[in-house]
């Protein structure tokens, strides 16, 4: 069965409730009482500085790290849903490259395009080139992957998710700075490959420290040293003073 | 994907990987066959000395290569981020594992079974216990694996890395080393090795079907 | 009275704090009527002369490294389960304590074969065993020790001493048949001499000494653990107020 851009059915995101997450690591309380909804069609920019728990957030949605409290529903369910059934549903891109250095671009994309299940095995080869032509490393193609800058492996990190835009299984984007190293090509990039996902009925939650701002969709931000453990707050606000 | 597509997906890319770093695997002959030539030199080379001490030499070498070759197991993939990766893509992690352990055995295990035959030689060993040491060693090279994937996988990312993963692995590797060299010394002594082999036996089916899950399990609480 | 009040270190810390001199009395009383009795009154032995004697601390220490490892593991269980902080306070605090028993059953195994067999050290079939629960020992102390996150040390060492104790058989009948192969059960100090009810006796208060001694060892241990751990919080801070 080849999947045809045209008829591919919208993301079948149903939408993501967070309630009254608390995340403790080692034994510092990052976060407590957070809570947030996600819709189709919307993006959630994680905004806080360094250490405010950005990636353990993204990271706990996933059952990669354990929520000390708190629960996630998935769309109008009444039941929690398990962090790794949401991996299932989740593309996820961390804050390390994700690509082993020994192999080339066209072949790290196979393998993680391949464990994402986006990749089908006719029209495959196609599929690899369109999206490393999409994402600007057609030329980079057969180099490996150690030799190319910081800049082109993380747009070889987005070639992955423009090559899941094509399949249905995985709509919620979860990005841990994907901004990093790129330039204003690649930015555009992105924002081009949010844009389309969104407007296909995808979600997306981004950690980052730039305002990336698709031109789809509708762009949520969630604060999250506003939910610090109260005496750190005010520890903040005297240093302030 | 099903299990065994997630099987088949980390067997191919270990083994590719492994293609590329074809000098891990002269490393691990390399400290395969200095390891055994010690011996010799150090106790002297007297024929009937070096057939009495072959089998455990031997196994002793072995055990030791394939616990020097286990922290790439997944360190690698820890740091560049391949193994965050893994774990959230929603696939069932042990046949992830499994597939890396195979192509661990395949790797590591195999070189050093085909060259098992000469070193035999060297230490002039019957003929006769030839295909009990290579037996032994097949049937216990996949447990040695399996425990130390599981040492590996709870050490992950340690700073003194190898040394404490000796100290892990070595208490619950004495009962392979037991059986599998007691096996060649069995057949050398004109017993029969059948116990020994089968208790080997016995010990790889338990790791295939257990170090899979366990290792996942202790992957899951170090990326933590 | 619900009994897993008792799992918060705030309740179960001035617990530990009024059990503490009882377990430590006993210790101490067991102790000096095992030694009496062991060393006092139990008759000499034909064979072996006074040398015997040690086997009223080697026989008690061995039976407690293991006993002390069984109750690790018990609490692994409830770690690794339950995610329960203070069983996994209460692995750290028995760790040290068995690897203790288990240096001190080889010494003593030590101090009685020379004499009665000439050697410093024979591999029979319990030294050796206690020789690798020893190692087992100081790898759990190491491993939780190298990690830094208290969380990820606590189940790493969890899963570690699970996989340690179902290995823990399986060592000990390869050891004992590794050791009927190659020396035959002429050289073992398992050939205890026959018992007289009366050594008997010492070898029961010795050993109920060993665990007093080791409970009241673990209560004083978990107490630092805890504070340790709970530092930052209030009732901590109330304490040294």
């Amino acid at each position: 069965m080849s999947p045809d851009a045209a008829s591919i059915d919208p993301a079948s995101f149903g939408g993501l409730t967070a309630s009254s997450l608390a995340l403790i690591r080692g034994e510092r309380t990052l976060f407590v009482d957070l809570s947030f909804s996600l819709a189709p069609g919307e993006l959630l920019r994680l905004l806080g500085p360094n250490g405010s728990g950005k990636s353990s957030l993204l990271r706990s949605l996933l059952g990669l790290t354990p929520l000390a409290r708190g629960q996630l529903f998935a769309g109008p369910a009444k039941s929690p849903v398990l962090p790794r059934e949401l991996c299932e549903q989740a593309l996820y891109q961390g804050h390390a490259h994700g690509a082993k250095g020994e192999l080339t671009a066209i072949e790290n994309l196979t393998l993680a395009a391949t464990l994402d299940g986006s990749l089908s095995a006719d029209h495959a080869g196609q599929t690899l080139e369109a999206a490393l032509d999409e994402v600007g490393l057609a030329r980079q193609r057969h180099i490996e992957t150690r030799r190319l800058s910081q800049g082109q492996k993380q747009r070889l990190n987005l070639a992955r998710f423009a090559i899941a835009l094509r399949a249905t299984d995985r709509p919620l984007w979860l990005m841990d700075e994907p901004s990093a190293a790129l330039d204003a090509g690649g930015l555009t990039v992105l924002e081009a490959l949010l844009g389309r996902h969104l407007a296909r009925g995808g979600a997306a939650i981004i950690a980052t420290h730039l305002p990336i701002a698709p031109h789809q969709g509708i762009l949520r931000d969630l604060q999250l040293d506003a939910f610090a453990p109260r005496r750190v707050r005010e520890g903040l606000a005297e240093l302030a003073q | 994907m099903t299990e065994l597509g997630a099987i088949a997906w980390a067997l191919r890319r270990d083994l590719t990987l492994a293609m590329r770093r074809r000098g891990d695997i002269l490393n691990v002959l390399g400290f395969f066959v200095l390891a055994c030539s010690m011996f010799p030199l150090a106790i002297g080379p007297q024929r009937e000395w070096l057939q009495r001490i072959g089998p455990g030499v031997i196994w002793v070498a072995a055990l030791l290569s394939v616990m020097l070759a286990l922290p790439r197991l997944f360190e690698h993939d820890h740091a560049d981020g391949t193994l965050d990766a893994m774990v959230a893509s929603g696939r069932p992690l042990w046949a992830l594992v499994a597939g890396k352990l195979i192509a661990a055995w395949l790797v590591t295990a195999l070189p050093l079974l085909a060259l098992t035959p000469a070193l035999a030689l060297a230490f002039n060993l019957p003929t006769s216990t030839l295909p009990v040491l290579v037996g032994s060693l097949l049937l216990g090279t996949p447990v040695l694996i399996g425990i130390g994937a599981i040492t590996s996988a709870l050490a992950l990312g340690l700073k003194s890395g190898p040394v404490l993963m000796t100290l892990l692995c070595l208490p619950l590797y004495v009962p392979v080393l037991v059986f599998g060299a007691g096996a060649v010394e069995a057949q050398a002594a004109g017993l029969s090795p059948l116990a020994h082999l089968a208790l080997l036996g016995a010990g790889m089916l338990a790791v295939l079907l257990l170090a899979p899950l366990v290792a996942a399990l202790a992957l899951r609480i170090s990326v933590e | 009275m619900n009994p897993f009040r008792f799992a918060a270190p705030p309740v179960f810390y001035p617990l530990a704090g009024r059990l503490l001199p009882w377990f430590t009395a006993a210790a101490v009383l067991l102790a000096v009527a095992g030694l009496y009795v062991g060393f006092g009154i139990a008759p000499t032995d034909f064979q072996q002369g006074e040398v015997y004697r040690i086997i009223f601390i080697h026989v008690p220490s061995a039976w407690m490294a293991m006993f002390i490892y069984l109750v690790m593991a018990g609490y692994a269980v409830l770690t690794l389960v339950w995610r329960s902080k203070l069983s996994a306070m209460m692995c750290r605090a028995l760790a040290p304590t068995g690897a203790i028993m288990a240096v001190i059953a080889l010494l003593t195994g030590a101090i009685w074969g020379k004499p009665t067999w000439g050697a410093w050290w024979v591999w029979d079939a319990r030294l050796t065993s206690t020789l690798i629960l020893l190692f087992l020992y100081l790898g759990y102390m190491a491993l939780v020790a190298a990690i830094d996150d208290t969380t990820r040390a606590d189940r790493a060492g969890a899963l570690l001493l699970l996989v340690g104790v179902v290995n823990v058989p399986i060592i000990y009948f390869s050891v004992r048949w590794w050791n009927t192969l190659h020396q035959g059960a002429s050289v073992s100090l398992t050939a205890s001499p026959k018992m007289a009810s009366t050594m008997l006796t010492g070898m029961l208060l010795m050993s109920l000494a060993a665990w007093m001694y080791a409970i009241a060892a673990a209560l004083h241990r978990v107490r630092s653990i805890i504070l340790q751990r709970e530092r930052h919080t209030r009732w901590v801070r109330q304490l040294f107020a």
